[in-house]
């Protein structure tokens, strides 16, 4: 076992899964995951780069990308921000790549070194118009290293760009962990250039291998030529590929379990949240109350019936978030009033500690115990 | 002009055409300048890609056969930056309107004019945002109207191949849609070059500048653009007043990106070999127990004092005895100065909360630190004997003078390693071996000398207060 700390663990998965490619630009706190990348891609021959900017530095990936690379940034909420436009175009052009957001407490500059989980509506609808959007998170830093593979997997195998949204801490957390050797996928390549149509599926040529390929922002044909003005292939190619991933079920949607066998209560938790809410979950334990976690490593695609059928067995949801309540809309929206969905929110640059969970829970518990509606608990 | 023969139009992506441009549009003169130049290069088509950006000059790769990127307005040079950087075997053209290149995209412009990687620019320069309807541009002449400069521009335009040659590209051109001659020469010449190259061509656009400004039909705009340039090497200075120089301004051969990255290439690949061949000091398996379990410690002091690498160095060591350990960090904006703290906690099994809630032990290295975070009831505080200057120590702390010892050992930078040091001597939590291990990994072999006297140091400075306690 080695401590490795979460920004590295970020590198070192990207390296596993083949990443060759990465441009950045510094920003506090994913500062170590360019770094770590500057020092371990050109000994592999991999290309790093230090761009002029974020929206240069998203757009030199998915450059690369069509060069053929399995390419990364990785930023924190302001570059996150001016990233927006080049994320569009790469769901438009069905590109595999992945951008990871360190997330810090905003709006604007905000609490630059301290965390927070306000990035996660952004991460989902912060480029305009409707679009394919795969988003994951982590808790540890062997989690980390899983997510990054599971990103760039994601990313080839739906030929869609992949947000893993890290935290302040979970960056900076150093920990012991061993690395797992996990499969790695690439993207498929067509059995034969005959008559191949660039966008009709998730096959992939690059630029410069035997036929030329035409990208572009513009709504385009399979062909990938532009279609500007046709707005049923418009909604035909924008459909499939929100389809694609809407019917991928387990290859995209990730979650772990804790003591939800038996439980009443669940917390439904997300990155350096789900640590408090494991310590939560044994503390409740510990005095008889039956609760448990549900921790969600895909945000978006909403694992929605892992939460159905969570709601369905549960007198009550807990959604405690780093934010003034992002995912628990949809959380509720999902539940449908199958059970009370309490949020539980704190946006001062601090964690929660399990303590704080756990008394929330025994609050909403009361109030649910005794037919109130739940209160929203918001943190004193 | 020459009609375009059937050499020529095997370039063209003719499906896609008449394509967005209009009649007159100097943008299709571009073009052909594009088509001639790589007929003559016999540039295998096969491995080129146009990269546009988002304007009228920006549609450019649409109408190539070859690749194309059609990328976000002002983004065509950093998408093609990093297609080029991963794939130096493809010839990369980048075409993108004066607004695209210079008001959006003016930082990638200038920056990839500084990277001198092999690239070639053109900017189709009409002084006027065409596709979005003849608005001012940042190269409309000053006077001259838009549908924003109603009154006529009152600013002053950029000189786009000044600011290319400013900013270093290493090959510059300009010329116009009526040197016909000219502008397939430049951008061959452009292609050629091994490094970053900038082509401007001014082109005319008369369905907005042309009609705005008066200017007559397109063969009238063409006299226009003759009459506001001049060759830059016969003429007087008198000759020249008010107009732009139109020539090749700069072709020097300068090392180019992708060549000076391949030799970096090979230079991380022998560090990374040297790295491997370095030998990992061994720690011995820990025989004890935590004092508690989980066992919480805290570091703090000022940002510059080391506190972070400090807990680092204890976390490391404990877990390379086989213990489960979780660091973190907190500190202000600024990397130097400020309050800092670095937090561990140990434990033999899985550590659900990674912070620090009920230290075990509290090392203070700065004043505002000892004020700042007391000790815990029952728990232990280390104390630095300056910091106490002006503060009132706890019953129970440990002064110990951590500075004075690591200036003895060699500079006060080490006082974080003191501190360690004197923590481990103190309580036992982890070994000698397991930390100078750690500070072997982690630390700059330049530096080990000094960091290992003074680990040392602290160890001794820990055990003696441990003996002090006891008696």
């Amino acid at each position: 076992m080695r401590l490795i700390q979460g920004n590295e663990a970020c590198a070192l998965g990207a390296i596993h899964a083949g990443c060759t490619f990465y441009a950045g630009y510094p920003i506090t706190p994913a500062s170590e995951i360019m770094e770590h990348m500057a020092r371990l891609l050109p000994a592999r021959h991999g290309v790093f780069l230090q761009m002029e900017d974020e929206i240069g530095a998203l757009a030199a990936v998915i450059g690369a990308a069509w060069g053929g690379a399995k390419a990364m940034t990785a930023t924190s909420g302001p570059g996150f921000s001016l990233m927006q436009e080049n994320l569009g175009y790469a769901a438009m052009t069905e590109t595999p790549c992945v951008v990871v957001d360190s997330q810090r407490m905003g709006p604007s500059t905000g609490l630059p070194t301290l965390p927070s989980q306000g990035d996660v509506m952004q991460a989902r609808w912060g480029s305009h118009g409707d679009r394919a959007a795969v988003v994951l998170t982590a808790s540890s830093v062997r989690s980390v290293f899983e997510v990054t593979v599971a990103a760039f997997n994601i990313s080839e195998e739906f030929r869609v760009p992949v947000v893993l949204l890290l935290d302040a801490v979970v960056s900076h957390m150093r920990e012991g962990a061993e690395l797992p050797d996990l499969p790695v996928v690439t993207r498929r390549a067509p059995a034969s250039l005959e008559g191949f149509r660039p966008f009709a599926s998730t096959e992939f040529v690059p630029f410069g291998a035997g036929m030329p390929i035409v990208v572009t922002g513009l709504a385009h044909a399979e062909s990938g030529l532009p279609r500007a003005a046709d707005g049923g292939n418009a909604e035909r190619m924008l459909r499939r590929s929100v389809d694609r991933l809407t019917t991928a079920g387990d290859a995209i949607l990730r979650t772990r379990e804790v003591d939800l066998d038996d439980a009443e209560i669940a917390i439904v938790a997300y990155g350096i949240t789900a640590r408090p809410a494991r310590g939560a979950v044994t503390l409740l334990r510990a005095e008889g109350i039956r609760a448990g976690l549900l921790e969600l490593e895909t945000l978006w695609p909403l694992p929605e019936r892992a939460i159905q059928s969570l709601a369905g067995r549960m007198h009550l949801l807990v959604v405690p978030e780093l934010n003034l309540g992002q995912l628990v809309g949809p959380i509720r929206a999902t539940v449908e009033g199958r059970a009370p969905v309490v949020a539980l929110n704190r946006v001062d640059g601090s964690i929660f500690t399990p303590a704080e969970i756990a008394e929330s829970v025994r609050r909403a518990a009361g109030a649910a115990d005794s037919r109130q509606a739940p209160a929203e608990a918001h943190h004193a | 002009m020459p009609r375009m023969g059937e050499d020529l139009r095997q370039y063209l992506r003719e499906e896609l055409m008449p394509g967005v441009w209009c009649p007159g549009c100097g943008h299709g003169n571009v073009l052909r300048g594009l088509v001639t130049a790589l007929d003559r290069l016999h540039q295998n088509l096969e491995k080129v890609v146009c990269v546009g950006g988002i304007g009228c000059a920006g549609r450019s790769p649409f109408y190539l056969n070859t690749s194309a990127m059609h990328t976000t307005h002002g983004r065509a040079l950093a998408f093609a930056t990093g297609l080029k950087t991963s794939r130096p075997d493809l010839t990369v053209l980048v075409t993108m309107g004066d607004g695209d290149a210079a008001a959006i995209g003016g930082n990638h412009f200038i920056h990839a004019c500084r990277r001198n990687l092999d690239l070639t620019a053109i900017v189709y320069n009409n002084g006027t945002y065409g596709m979005t309807g003849g608005q001012q541009a940042p190269t409309t002449p000053t006077g001259m109207r838009s549908t924003t400069t109603p009154l006529g521009s009152i600013e002053p335009p950029f000189d786009l191949s000044e600011l290319a040659r400013a900013a270093g590209a290493s090959y510059v051109a300009r010329t116009t849609t009526f040197d016909f001659e000219d502008l397939p020469r430049y951008i061959a010449e452009a292609i050629a070059h091994p490094g970053f190259a900038v082509v401007e061509v001014l082109s005319q656009c008369p369905t907005y500048f042309g009609r705005l400004n008066h200017l007559g039909d397109p063969a009238t705009m063409l006299d226009y653009e003759r009459d506001l340039t001049f060759p830059m090497e016969p003429m007087t200075r008198e000759q020249v007043a008010g107009k732009l120089a139109v020539g090749r301004f700069r072709q020097e051969i300068r090392p180019e990106y992708t060549r000076r990255y391949a030799e970096l290439c090979h230079r991380a690949e022998s560090a990374a070999a040297r790295e491997r061949e370095t030998p990992e000091l061994g720690v011995p398996p820990r025989t004890t127990a935590l004092p508690r379990d989980p066992y919480q410690v805290r570091f703090s002091g000022e940002g510059g004092q080391g506190i972070i690498l400090a807990g680092v160095l204890l976390a490391d060591a404990v877990c390379a005895e086989g213990l489960q350990a979780v660091h973190t960090q907190s500190y202000g904006p600024e990397a130097r100065g400020g309050a800092c703290k670095s937090e561990v906690v140990l434990s033999a099994e899985a550590i659900a909360f990674p912070e620090v809630d009920r230290p075990d032990v509290v090392v203070c290295l700065s004043a505002e630190a000892m004020r700042k975070y007391p000790g815990t009831p029952g728990g232990l505080r280390l104390v630095e004997e300056q910091a106490c200057i002006g503060n009132t120590p706890d019953e129970h702390d440990v002064i110990l003078p951590m500075v004075r010892t690591a200036v003895d050992a060699g500079g006060e930078l080490a006082v974080n390693v003191v501190a360690l040091g004197a923590l481990a001597g103190l309580t036992g939590i982890t070994s000698a071996e397991a930390l100078l291990a750690g500070l072997c990994r982690r630390v700059r072999p330049d530096s080990l000398p000094l960091n290992q006297r003074a680990l040392e140091a602290g160890l001794r400075l820990g055990a003696r207060a441990m003996v002090t306690a006891s008696a």
